[in-house]
């Protein structure tokens, strides 16, 4: 694709958003929409301008960010572990396969409550929580990777005698990667939905909170000011993920193609 | 030799490809052919050469560059009209069996149901396939998938048949069981046939005339008239002796 | 020596009589492995309460949750809600929203990816759409609709029809163009293309979308329950959290689990008769 098509579609992009915030705006001002419902962009952006400066929003965003951080980051050691585990040893897949696979259709907004009785309203249960709804998309992967490594570059490698400990790091992670990548940004954007769900149902800060609070005060503007602001730091996140998988961890790789929603 | 009025016209065709990277990639330059209705031609050339992107040319799926292509006189508009395509991925429709990837473009044609049966049976035969017409492409063998392609690109009857490295999935005996099949479709049926292939005696086994490609960018090297008689005699001397010097333009 | 090594390939001849033997008997009996895995699991579990080693509060044996099911099925909870109740509830409002969701999500999926303007257009918003928590978006749905039905079958709408929408559009859009090219070769007509060739290569994609959407609606509906509703295994799971009833939490969630497993199960089969065809693209999964 050349830059001027490219730069046609950022167009077409831009004026289709512009098109929509106008309608909306147009539609809330008539009286279309109930305002106290459905603010309009204008009131919005005035909303969002105010919590910008007294930074409202921004120590919410942090600490639901920093509690994904951290869930996510322990899923995601423990899971490639054990996904790279499962892999290479067969007794240790005969005896955690069958745990995950009995785990994983649990949703993990299920484990809410759960995730309360066992660790209380605080931080630990929704580390806890994030940590599970991480965890098996990325093990479920990182197994998937390593076990559906390319037999012959397994067989080329072993022609090389590499020693089993090279062929982990140079040759296995390697090829699994493709997919942990895959599940590292699904667990991601799942951590994310999940800890707004937590914050809503119980939590004293953070975005989730932020919402069932507005909603309880009915501040709905608030409400939908959450749900951008949640959103925004999503997609910029993913963005961010993307970017780091394809500087680190993809490097070799093509480049992250389109497939796979 | 009989004369030949010229069927497809190839006149000083480049092809420029610009790779994902932003760089141009220079696949042909100045390559100028021309085929004679009929005629048989077999294109040779090492890999990454530009057979396939000549081809595709041809097809009408690419447009030159520069330079132009003609078919019976007329710039091409476009794929189809009488056009067949073997292609070299094959591009068979995975939820089609084979039997309805045979008959797709017959349906197309609007070919009644029962014309399209007879003729899917016929080909089927003709690309040894029974047994098999029933079964999903990913249910086949690589060189059996190769056979639906060839036989579904046959279907169509069409009038130049541009065919990329047909039988190069084929174990030896297939593949010259189906070379013999195909100079009999051509010879009975006549048509004009462009054939890529990277086994040089496949091409004088089958072709009127060899073109070899050069590399980098991919050119025309070197054209090679095959008059033997056929059905050709691998161990002939001459056919020997031709191999050689066809495999000597290649390296 | 391990057992089945399916993982790292093993060459074949060292092996030797003893392996096949092995192999097979394994290969024949698998489902045994997870049985006696389970088996050990359940009983030290119960071991541990019983000698005082698990708090029965935060960890209830087996034992009391095999009891607990019973009752759940019998007597009922909360307010003499029977388990079956929970289950039609929660599963009555899933595939109504999800039904909904798939029913929008298709046709408009299918035109944004075939109408490549449309595709442009509606980027952002997709992407802005598939990012959003959905059980943020409850609240405004509450405001609109109330606090019943309606509100929660609209949540999963909302949630599904992102899924749905995506991977019908990507199905659409990327169509290998060697098939298209084939198409065209033989003269096919753009209807035709579209309702022969391009429709039929979406649908691996689609079904992507629809089992990725059915994990969604199951999720987002067990979260949307726990928000003031007695009604459904959501609300089950929930409400005994407050009441202190950690084991009815756990059956709920096991009863949760297998719902979900035989619903995914359900649409595997469904794909396999649909679409036996792409059954090589989906080993994998
Ligand atoms: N769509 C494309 N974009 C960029 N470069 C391309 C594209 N198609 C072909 N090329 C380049 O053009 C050159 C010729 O490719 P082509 O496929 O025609 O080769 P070929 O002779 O058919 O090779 P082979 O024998 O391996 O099939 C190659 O260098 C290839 O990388
Ligand atoms: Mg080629």
């Amino acid at each position: 694709m050349n830059d001027t098509s490219k730069s046609r579609d950022y167009l077409i992009s831009i004026s289709a958003v512009i098109l929509f915030l106008v309608v909306w705006q147009l539609a809330a001002t008539a009286g279309v929409i109930n305002r106290n419902i459905l603010a309009s962009p204008f009131d919005l952006a005035i909303l969002g301008a105010q919590q910008v400066v007294d930074g409202t929003i921004f120590r919410h965003t942090l600490v639901s960010l920093s509690r994904v951080i951290s869930g996510f980051t322990i899923g995601a050691v423990l899971a490639i572990i054990l996904g790279l585990a499962m892999g290479n040893s067969e007794r240790f897949r005969i005896i955690i396969n069958p745990i995950v696979e009995v785990l994983r259709p649990i949703p993990p907004l299920a484990w809410i409550p759960l995730a309360i009785i066992w660790f209380g309203i605080g931080e630990t249960s929704k580390i806890f929580l994030i940590a599970l709804t991480s965890f098996f998309p990325i093990v479920v992967n990182t197994f998937k990777g390593v076990t559906g490594l390319d037999r012959t570059l397994l067989r080329a490698a072993r022609s090389f005698d590499v020693t089993p400990r090279k062929m982990l790091w140079q040759v296995a992670l390697p090829a699994a990667m493709p997919d942990i990548s895959t599940g590292l940004r699904v667990g991601w954007s799942l951590a994310l939905a999940v800890l707004v769900a937590a914050e809503m149902i119980a939590a004293k800060s953070g975005l989730g909170f932020l919402i069932t609070e507005a909603m309880n005060l009915g501040r709905f503007d608030m409400v939908v000011f959450g749900i951008v602001v949640i959103g925004i730091v999503s997609v910029a996140t993913d963005a961010l993920l993307r970017a780091f998988i394809g500087r680190y961890l993809l490097f070799w790789h093509r480049g992250l193609d389109s497939a796979g929603g | 030799m009989d004369v030949r009025t010229d069927k497809i016209s190839i006149d000083a065709v480049s092809k420029q490809f610009i790779a994902a990277s932003g760089h141009k990639v220079e696949a042909l330059r100045d390559v100028s052919l021309s085929i004679g209705e009929n005629e048989f031609v077999c294109v040779v050339g090492r890999s990454g050469c530009g057979k396939s992107t000549l081809l595709n040319m041809v097809a009408g799926f690419l447009k030159p560059s520069s330079g132009s292509i003609l078919v019976d006189g007329k710039q091409i508009e476009g794929p189809g009209k009488g056009k067949g395509v073997v292609f070299q991925n094959l591009a068979l429709f995975p939820w089609l069996t084979a039997r309805k990837n045979i008959e797709f473009g017959c349906k197309q044609k609007g070919m009644s149901e029962s014309e399209r049966n007879q003729l899917s049976t016929e080909l089927i035969d003709l690309v040894h396939l029974n047994g098999f017409e029933d079964k999903y492409p990913f249910e086949l063998s690589g060189g059996m998938q190769q056979r639906v392609a060839i036989a579904r690109a046959l279907a169509i009857d069409p009038i130049i048949l541009l065919m990329d490295e047909p039988f190069g999935a084929l174990d030896e005996q297939t593949r010259m069981v189906m070379q013999t099949e195909l100079l009999q479709i051509w010879s009975s049926r006549k048509k004009t046939v462009v054939f890529i292939t990277h086994s040089v005696s496949e091409s004088i086994v089958l072709a009127d005339r060899i073109i070899v490609l050069g590399t980098n960018p991919g050119h025309l090297k070197r054209e090679f008239k095959v008059t033997l008689e056929r059905p050709r005699d691998r161990l002939s001397v001459d056919f020997v002796k031709l191999e050689a010097e066809v495999q000597d333009a290649l390296d | 020596m391990p057992l089945t090594n399916q993982n790292i390939e093993e060459p074949v001849s060292e092996s030797g009589a003893a392996d096949v033997v092995s192999k097979s008997f394994l290969n024949t009996h698998q489902w045994l492995q997870p049985v006696i895995v389970f088996a050990i699991l359940l009983g030290v579990w119960e071991i541990l309460s019983r000698v005082g080693m698990l708090d029965p509060f935060f960890m209830p044996p087996p034992s009391t949750l095999a009891q607990t099911l019973v009752e759940l099925i019998t007597e009922g909870f909360p307010e003499n809600i029977l388990l079956h109740t929970h289950i039609l509830v929660t599963l009555k409002r899933s595939i109504i929203g999800y039904l909904i969701a798939v029913a929008l999500a298709i046709p408009i999926g299918i035109l944004i990816g075939y109408f490549q303007v449309l595709d442009i257009a509606t980027q952002p918003f997709v992407t802005f759409g598939r990012s959003t928590a959905p059980i943020s978006i409850l609240p405004l749905f509450i405001a609109v609709f109330d606090i019943g039905e309606v509100s929660k079958i609209a949540l999963i709408t909302f949630a599904c029809f992102w899924a749905t929408v995506t991977n019908t559009i990507a199905g659409v859009k990327f169509v290998d163009p060697i098939l298209l090219r084939a198409a065209q070769s033989m003269d096919t007509s753009r209807i035709r293309t579209f309702v022969e060739v391009i429709l039929p290569a979406a649908t691996p994609r689609i079904f992507a979308g629809l089992k990725v959407s059915l994990a969604i609606a199951f999720m987002v509906i067990v979260a949307a329950e726990m928000i003031a509703t007695v009604f459904g295994l959501g609300a089950l799971i929930n409400e005994a959290r407050t009441w202190f009833r950690t084991d009815i939490t756990m059956v709920g969630m096991f009863v949760i689990g297998v719902i979900g497993y035989v619903a995914s199960i359900g649409l595997d089969r469904l794909e396999h008769r649909l679409i036996p065809w792409s059954q090589a693209s989906r080993s994998s999964e």
